[in-house]
């Protein structure tokens, strides 16, 4: 019995690898097809010659990527928003979700439906143009931040994750005399890992990847953050081009950017949000492993 | 009890967000006054001004301007012109950028959110014109004729009628081509691009280069049938300019055919052309995935050698030469300009003259005397040289009356156009060449292109100085993709070419097309005198 149970479960097991590693390769190709891009001589990508491998290989697209004083630049803001967002969006997120998570708070359901309003419904992007603009935080950093510095979806993840930790912890460690904010800084937070990580990375690569907040707020090219950076590059070769295919602007189209600097550009820019998976990754796993109450 | 609350919860909510775009109602006419006020504290401190000589605006502390401009792929202040301007206007400049995407929208945004921009700095003739409906810019008429010496000396006549309106209101200032001919210049340079062949290919097949329409058929019938490939290829554009030219057109949209105004889906010859371009596609001489292909795609077929021909332009040699190298091919490109109908008649080029872009001052600007100013001195003659070429024998020089780039003394000057004025040189489309020489092979084929200029008879279109009609922005987009799209489908199909266009046109009649022509009828109608 014990062994047929294996045999189904490693047939099972054969097409579950086969199909998710299919899966896998299908979007690794195309990540190794821009890096492959992004270390080849311009020549090669040229010809169409570059598929999976550098050819003629070399680093001076990425070297010269490094040095670019716009791209650095905007690395920095995108660095910046990333890290100073997070703080302040999990410092928030924690703050909203546990006074919520707890039954006895007064107005709770109030705040709750205020909260999922909120999420439901917003004003749109003209108003809240209208808002940072009379804030006067129109072209300043703070204008890439508060637009993400508060998830009522990822408040709620946590504020549900609160709930479910046992009452009787939270109660131990009041008996032994712990505040409100003790209770939370010693006690809850060092057992909500799992999904305190969970929703960091959701912030961290929301401020990442955000790219709608530096078009309608920021036109002071310091301020670019990297995607906007990014995705400029990608489209600057249309942008030359009329509806007619006719060359609209030609000092512009004489000098753009080539393949494999592209490539570069977007390799370089991808690197350090891949570096927060694996950092991140070890709560994943304690998250589960670690019991809070035990016997 | 429960449901109670959430319709009182309803209710606030409701009130808060009444509330709040109440407040911005009521914030709007706000800036309105503001505005006004403003205007109205102007036009007192011009009358009050002193009719002497000391202008505060010239001779007192100069402040910091703010000045948007287009997209530029790069930061302006890291540009080394940024210093080059700064020392010679005196005046420090805060540059900011409209994205790319979306621009226009974040323009009205910007400036109905009432943003002080003390310059709109190359903005396109459409942004200006939607600004100025809003009545959001400033008449610059005053201003211009008391600090805009330099300005009026670099703008033609009839671009700046284009930019005043009936009450003589100069909204905008516009920026003419560098790249052009002036008509009556020299045209020699305003070849840019062509079908490009791999020369090795045309030796192989003992073919020259071609330069009319049954030439060019040849050169590709006899590579498909030696080799069984496609022998030219393109990205996915239904009119091809440099073929269309064999057909009476070329670059330009619209065209005076007995008299009338038609654009080129009318013309009597668009039916031709499609039919040779279908042919062409049904032989497998035109590479049959050409609708799919991206400008990518189709340079990499004639980089790796797949295909004999395929459009260029000058500036991207270097890398075609690069890719020919890694592919192991020792060929050059021999390029073949507007193609002439047949061997006995002169084949044609199009020169365009128009408005490339437009700066203008919004009425929320704080400094628009200093904008005007500081504008003024980087058009003064010798400024602009200096800030375009910057100085002879140190970053240019010139050889028989060609201009050259020094490198690397030139690098700095890659960008350095976004910096100009307007250009008051009357030898500017020969200083622009200087860009078109930047390395050994992008001068040779650029004057390889240019050799036969003189077999070509010049013709200038005037079509661009239509551009903001508000008939033409509102269906010259749609209109243009959808015949590209059609034209495309029609050359892959190769269904009856008469029957093809005629369908386009019913399609463009239903969709805008005879309201887009009206206008343009009319203004032609209105301007032709003008034009030279």
């Amino acid at each position: 019995m014990a062994t047929k149970q294996k045999h189904k479960i490693s047939v099972f097991t054969i097409i579950n690898v086969f199909i998710l590693s299919l899966f896998g390769v299908i979007t690794l190709l195309p990540v190794l097809h821009v890096v492959a891009k992004a270390f080849s001589g311009e020549g090669p990508v040229v010809a169409g010659l570059v598929t999976f491998w550098p050819k003629q290989f070399q680093t001076d697209t990425i070297k010269y990527v490094l040095k670019k004083p716009e791209f650095l630049s905007s690395f920095k803001v995108s660095l910046f928003v990333t890290i100073v967002g997070t703080a302040i969006a999990m410092f928030l997120t924690v703050t909203v979700a546990y006074p919520l998570s707890k039954p006895e708070l007064k107005g709770r359901k109030f705040f709750l439906y205020i909260f999922v309003f909120i999420m439901l419904f917003n004003a749109g992007m003209v108003p809240n143009y209208l808002l940072y603009r009379s804030l006067n935080l129109t072209n300043t950093i703070w204008a890439l931040i508060f637009p993400g510095a508060f998830s009522v979806f990822n408040m709620l993840v946590v504020k549900n994750y609160f709930e479910s930790l046992p009452e009787t912890v939270e109660e131990a460690a009041r008996i032994d005399g712990a505040s409100n904010m003790q209770t939370l800084y010693k006690v809850v937070i060092p057992m909500s890992l799992p999904v305190l990580a969970t929703v960091t990375l959701f912030y961290a690569v929301g401020f990442w990847n955000n790219y709608m907040s530096g078009v309608l707020y920021i036109t002071d090219p310091s301020l670019k953050p990297l995607q906007q950076y990014l995705y400029d590059l990608i489209n600057e070769a249309l942008e030359t081009i009329d509806a007619t295919g006719n060359i609209a602007d030609i000092d512009s189209a004489m000098n753009l950017t080539g393949e494999s600097v592209r490539a570069a550009t977007i390799v370089v820019s991808t690197v350090p949000i891949l570096l927060v998976y694996p950092s991140l990754q070890k709560y994943f796993v304690k998250g589960i492993t670690i019991g809070s109450v035990k016997g | 009890m429960k449901r109670v609350l959430s319709i009182l919860l309803a209710i606030m909510i409701i009130f808060t967000v009444v509330g709040c775009s109440g407040g911005e109602k009521a914030d709007s006419p706000q800036t309105d006054t503001t505005v006004t006020e403003k205007e109205g504290k102007e036009s007192d401190d011009k009358s009050d001004e002193p009719e002497g000589e000391e202008d505060p605006i010239l001779s007192d502390e100069k402040p910091e301007l703010k000045i948007l401009t287009y997209y530029t792929g790069f930061n302006m202040e890291e540009q080394p012109s940024y210093e080059v301007v700064e020392e010679m206007t005196g005046y420090k400049v805060k540059w900011f950028n409209l994205p790319q995407e979306n621009a226009d929208e974040k323009l009205l945004l910007e400036i109905a959110g009432g943003t002080s921009y003390d310059l709109l700095m190359r903005m396109s003739t459409n942004q200006t014109n939607q600004l100025y409906v809003q009545n959001a810019l400033v008449d610059l008429k005053p201003y211009l004729d008391k600090y805009g010496e330099n300005i009026y000396e670099g703008i033609s006549d009839m671009s700046l009628e284009a930019l005043t309106d009936e009450d003589g209101m100069i909204y905008a200032i516009p920026h003419e081509p560098f790249d052009e001919p002036q008509p009556g210049d020299n045209p020699y340079g305003v070849l840019k691009g062509g079908i490009g062949f791999n020369s090795t290919y045309l030796e192989e097949l003992g073919k020259d280069i071609p330069k009319n329409l049954d030439e060019f058929y040849d050169v590709l019938k006899a590579y498909t049938d030696k080799t069984g490939k496609p022998a030219f290829t393109q990205s996915a554009v239904g009119w091809n300019n440099h073929i269309l030219a064999a057909f009476g057109m070329g670059d330009p949209s619209w065209y005076e055919i007995d008299g009338e105004y038609v654009h080129r889906i009318k013309h009597p010859k668009a039916v031709e052309y499609l039919a040779f371009m279908q042919k062409l596609y049904k032989e497998g001489l035109l590479d049959n995935d050409f609708p799919v292909n991206t400008a990518e795609t189709a340079k990499e077929k004639f980089a790796n050698g797949t295909v004999i021909a395929y459009p260029v332009m000058f500036w991207s040699i270097d890398s075609i030469y690069n890719a020919f190298e890694a592919a192991g091919l020792d060929a050059k490109v021999k390029v073949a300009t507007y193609l002439a109908p047949d061997a006995e008649t002169d084949p044609v080029v199009y020169i365009r003259q128009g408005i490339l872009n437009t700066t203008c001052i919004p009425k929320t600007a704080e400094n628009p005397e200093h904008a005007i100013n500081w504008f003024n001195t980087i058009s003064d003659k010798d400024n602009f040289e200096k800030i375009y070429l910057g100085e002879e024998g140190d970053s240019y020089e010139i050889k028989d009356g060609s201009y050259y780039p020094i490198f690397p003394a030139f690098d700095d000057f890659t960008n350095s156009d976004k910096f100009t004025g307007v250009a008051p040189a009357s030898n500017v489309f020969q200083m622009w060449q200087a860009r078109a020489r930047k390395t050994d092979a992008m001068a040779e084929i650029y004057d390889q292109m240019n050799s036969r200029i003189d077999e070509y008879k010049t013709e200038y279109y005037y079509e661009n100085y239509a551009a903001s009609l508000e008939a033409v922005q509102k269906n010259k987009m749609a209109l243009d993709t959808m015949v590209n799209d059609s034209l495309i489908q029609a050359i892959v199909d190769g269904v009856d070419p008469q029957k093809a266009i005629d369908d386009i046109i019913e399609e463009w009649d239903k969709t805008g097309g005879l309201e887009y022509e009206e206008a343009m009828k009319n203004w032609y109608k209105e301007n032709k005198d003008k034009f030279n």
